[in-house]
């Protein structure tokens, strides 16, 4: 018989098949005590924002005693329960990133002791609420609001947030990881019906709630950076409590009034101009040149990159683990107009940057019109 | 204990750290909430008397090596500060810590039955435990593949060589291809796609929309057949795939050519 060339394939990460069944089976238990206690399945109780505590007894109570440290990349932070209101747990995050625009860049813990995908990274940390961080989860937060809204608990080692970084990257634009780390995260979704497709479903839901607490942070606050050269600002388009498309103008061009139901266009084409200017004088050109957008209600997230002529946006669609998903194969992206600028096929597109410039949104293929969240 | 006396030993418990400095009706009170829980829902091996789910319960909490560990403690008698009833402070505190200790109760049922943690933080080697549940996939539906990290890079010479065999199969299966195979392959992998109602289609084809569909579908399935007999029982399932794929595209493009030479139909 004649024989083929022989491929040789990357090894597996150590007891991924033990991981995934204690993921499993930790998901099972946390179902079965949802079920047979109705109370754990309620959300934490939280303070709501603003809230003042009158008693002078509760108020010596409720003092840690020190003052908070204002918000840096590095950071571990416990969130105030306003900013997630659906948690049944306290949540933690971890400040990964300064992005452009001014916000960082954060990863919730998650709520398990075992990663469950590849986007996961198990810690090494001892304490419950440290080992596991979810970097496919990631947001972008004003530094104003994560000081107001958290408050510092620990720092990450320069180890630890490079590893989450690396993870992180390969979240977001599939870039390889070290083998160290591949040791140390879950493995894919392959199944139509696996329970870690509920549970990121839940996990996002629950970040839905920071985004708008952002947006309404932003509106609040009149932040500058939100106003072009001619002064105006940009407006989010406001829908009650869906969480779709609704992520404030952060990084965005800036340029004019963005319709309601449209995403705000990626930030990296602000930049344009002074990439174009970077290239006829040979300076080092700006490294922010994606953008990432979510579609929380499919459960894909759109990766879109400025080609190195700057003329082109590649955009490839990825689900949630990172892996290439055709679930938009078929869909237009759509310009503020409601014109289609490109049609995905192959889990990707590429579309002239002026036709994002303003805005996008995403007709499916069976005809609805979904606004995509801009993540960062 | 009275709810006003509850809410004192929580209050007391706070003013103390940790729950072996305060009295002992406050031990016994706290003592009695944790094991209420833990008994609600453990049924492992540990013991019985569940004088750990207290101690459970305190180190769950606090945010165990970190700089600001008991910020987490603190946080909870926030939440319960704003309300302004006693009771329902009472209330809230034990709503947020009983939400605390059920998800520690969650994962020391797991490690019970998978072994302890180990140094570093990560679960130590142990027996896959299948835990069956109906409506849930199975552990091995849900398992991957053993090779999904994917090929090791740099297999350029590896895929030169499968793509040329690829070719020549394709090449080979061509020449032996009827006019309404050819057609309805070439048109589908033409760029942009020709409808099979289109008319340089059906002049080459020489038959109906309907001919043309089905003869494409039959020489696809035949030629990938054709592969896997060859190929199958000597190299790996995976490669064969590949091939089968590979070969399918050559072959499309073959067979697109003729709408861009126009040559007439020959058989």
């Amino acid at each position: 018989m004649p024989k083929l060339p022989i491929f040789r394939w990357l090894p597996t990460p150590p007891g991924y098949a033990e991981r995934l069944a204690r993921w499993r089976q930790l998901w099972l238990i946390e179902q079965q005590l949802r079920s047979d206690h109705p109370e754990y399945a309620q959300p934490l109780p939280f303070a709501p924002r603003h809230a003042r505590i009158t008693d002078p007894m509760w108020t010596r109570l409720a003092d840690p005693g020190v003052a908070d440290i204002s918000p840096a990349v590095g950071q571990i932070r416990l969130l105030s329960g306003w900013t997630v209101p659906d948690a049944r747990r306290p949540v933690y995050v971890a400040v990964l990133l300064h992005w452009e625009g001014d916000v960082l860049l954060l990863a919730p813990f998650g709520p398990f002791p075992e990663p469950a995908t590849t986007t996961e990274l198990l810690t090494g940390r001892q304490a419950a609420s440290f080992q596991v961080l979810s970097l496919w989860n990631a947001r972008s937060v004003p530094p104003g609001l994560l000081s107001e809204a958290s408050r510092y608990v620990d720092s990450l080692s320069p180890q630890e947030l490079e590893d989450a970084r690396a993870v992180f990257r390969h979240a977001m634009a599939g870039e390889d990881m070290a083998e160290f780390l591949w040791a140390r995260v879950g493995c894919p979704i392959v199944h139509p019906q696996d329970p870690r497709i509920a549970y990121q479903d839940e996990e996002t839901r629950l970040l839905v709630s920071l985004g708008e607490a952002t947006r309404q942070w932003l509106e609040e606050h009149d932040d500058e950076s939100t106003k072009d050269e001619s002064g105006q600002v940009e407006v989010a388009p406001s829908e009650p409590n869906s969480g779709r498309g609704l992520q404030p103008a952060v990084g965005s061009s800036g340029r004019g009034i963005r319709p309601p139901g449209f995403a705000p266009p990626p930030p990296f084409l602000k930049k344009r101009e002074e990439w174009s200017l970077s290239l006829s004088t040979g300076e080092p050109q700006s490294t922010a040149e994606k953008a990432v957008y979510m579609l929380a209600e499919i459960g894909v997230r759109l990766v879109m990159r400025f080609e190195t002529n700057r003329e082109m946006v590649s955009i490839k669609i990825r689900d949630l683990s990172g892996n290439p998903s055709p679930t938009l194969d078929g869909a237009r992206v759509l310009n503020p107009a409601g014109a289609p600028v490109c049609v995905i096929a192959g889990q990707a597109a590429r579309v002239p940057w002026r036709d994002l410039a303003q805005g996008l949104a995403i007709s499916t293929s069976d005809g609805r019109v979904l606004v995509p969240e801009l993540l960062v | 204990m009275t709810e006003q006396e509850n809410l004192s030993a929580w209050i007391e418990w706070r003013e103390k750290c940790l729950l072996a400095d305060c009295s002992e009706p406050v031990q016994a009170a706290l003592n009695i909430w944790a094991k209420k829980i833990a008994h609600s829902t453990w049924s492992g091996t540990l013991t019985q008397q569940l004088e750990w789910a207290w101690h459970l319960f305190e180190t769950s909490l606090v945010a165990a090596g970190a700089a600001r560990a008991k910020e987490p403690k603190f946080k909870m008698f926030e939440v319960a500060a704003t309300n302004p009833d006693e009771i329902i402070r009472l209330r809230v505190l034990e709503s947020y810590a009983g939400k605390v200790l059920f998800s520690a109760l969650r994962d020391v049922a797991v490690q019970e039955t998978w072994g302890r943690r180990g140094s570093r933080g990560r679960f130590e080697s142990i027996p896959v435990v299948r835990v069956t549940v109906p409506g849930v996939p199975s552990l091995e539906d849900i398992l991957p593949d053993p090779r999904y990290r994917g090929l090791q890079p740099d297999t350029a010479a590896e895929d030169k060589n499968l793509n040329e065999i690829a070719a020549a199969e394709a090449q080979a299966f061509f020449e032996k291809l009827s006019n309404p195979a050819r057609a309805g392959l070439g048109a589908y992998f033409s760029f942009p796609k020709k409808p099979l109602a289109d008319h340089a289609v059906h002049t080459l084809a020489g038959c109906q929309t309907s001919g043309i569909d089905e003869a494409k579908k039959k020489a696809a399935q035949h030629f990938a057949k054709a592969l896997a007999n060859k190929y199958a029982s000597d190299n790996d399932s995976d490669t064969v795939r590949r091939l089968q794929a590979l070969a399918l595209r050559h072959l499309g493009e073959l067979c697109a050519r003729l709408f861009d030479a126009g040559k007439p139909p020959t058989q």
